[in-house]
């Protein structure tokens, strides 16, 4: 799997997700989450597993996608930040993340989300950070 | 004199190569064994008889048509090519070829992980290892 890639399409499948989102990829200087929205980020990749098969068939990645709410102490960033962690729903990163029809890897499944308030670039934000696993071809 | 590591095995049923599939196997090889002791012995005599021998090979469940539920599930029940390679391939690496029963071929579907497949095989004949060129 090429990694580059594959976080493209990662951030690809968030951006779906319907309250408005602004997706960065990598590691940016500062984020500009639309008002009523999030930012998105998908960091470098945690870790890549080899050799899950012979032959290098396949690798599994560990891969992070970060939510970014301004102003976390707004009443309202309860209710937003639930949309995005719902497991099904317009806002829901699982779902978009799942039912999305994967070109650089095999598939990936969202195994758990869990939120804390973060400071990014100095500014606060309320943060969700979902956890990701994509398993694909190792030898491409 | 090295140590191998198992990543590098591959492994080929009925001419359809099944490595990229796979990230587990073992091959077995035992003799029957006959009790020969007479009167007179403080200990038990035995001698070898016939060999026998079992493989096993699984990994990660693929629906391709080249995958292994589509190559080994409709083999079931017959004898087909086993052919091993155990350090992979390369001049002077060891080939392992048999022939074997297709006996059970299993698949598990967790529900926090990946579908994976298991088949076991019970030797028909001999193994021939040769040392490929």
């Amino acid at each position: 799997m090429n990694l580059t890639a594959v976080m493209a399409e990662v951030a690809q499948a968030v951006a779906a997700v319907e309250g408005p989102v602004q997706v960065y990829v990598g590691a940016p200087p500062k984020v500009d989450p639309p008002a009523r929205g999030a930012a998105a980020v998908v960091p470098y990749p945690l870790s890549v597993e080899y050799d899950g098969t012979y032959g290098r068939g396949m690798d599994t990645i560990s891969q992070e996608v970060f939510l970014l709410l301004p102003r976390p102490t707004d009443p309202d960033v309860v209710v937003r930040l639930t949309s995005y962690a719902a497991g099904v729903g317009v806002n829901s990163i699982k779902e978009k993340i799942e039912a999305h029809t994967w070109q650089t890897c095999d598939g990936v499944r969202v195994v758990r989300a869990d939120f804390e308030p973060v400071d990014y670039a100095g500014v606060p934000y309320m943060g969700g950070r979902w956890e990701l696993e994509i398993w694909g071809p190792g030898g491409t | 004199m090295a140590f191998k590591h198992g990543k590098d095995t591959e492994i080929t049923v009925d001419s359809d190569d099944l490595t990229d599939f796979s990230n587990t196997s073992q091959f077995d090889e035992e003799s029957d064994e006959h009790d020969v002791t007479t009167y007179g012995r403080d200990d038990y005599v035995v001698q070898g008889g016939l060999k026998k021998g079992a493989f096993t090979m699984g990994g990660v469940y693929d629906d391709g048509v080249a995958g292994p539920a589509a190559v080994l599930r409709p083999l079931v029940g017959t004898v087909v090519t086993v052919v091993r390679k155990p350090l992979g391939t390369g001049t002077g690496k060891p080939t392992q070829t048999f022939s074997a029963l297709v006996k059970k071929y299993t698949e598990t579907n967790p529900v926090a992980g990946m579908i994976t497949w298991q088949c076991d095989f019970t030797k028909s004949g001999p193994m021939v290892p040769t040392t490929q060129s």
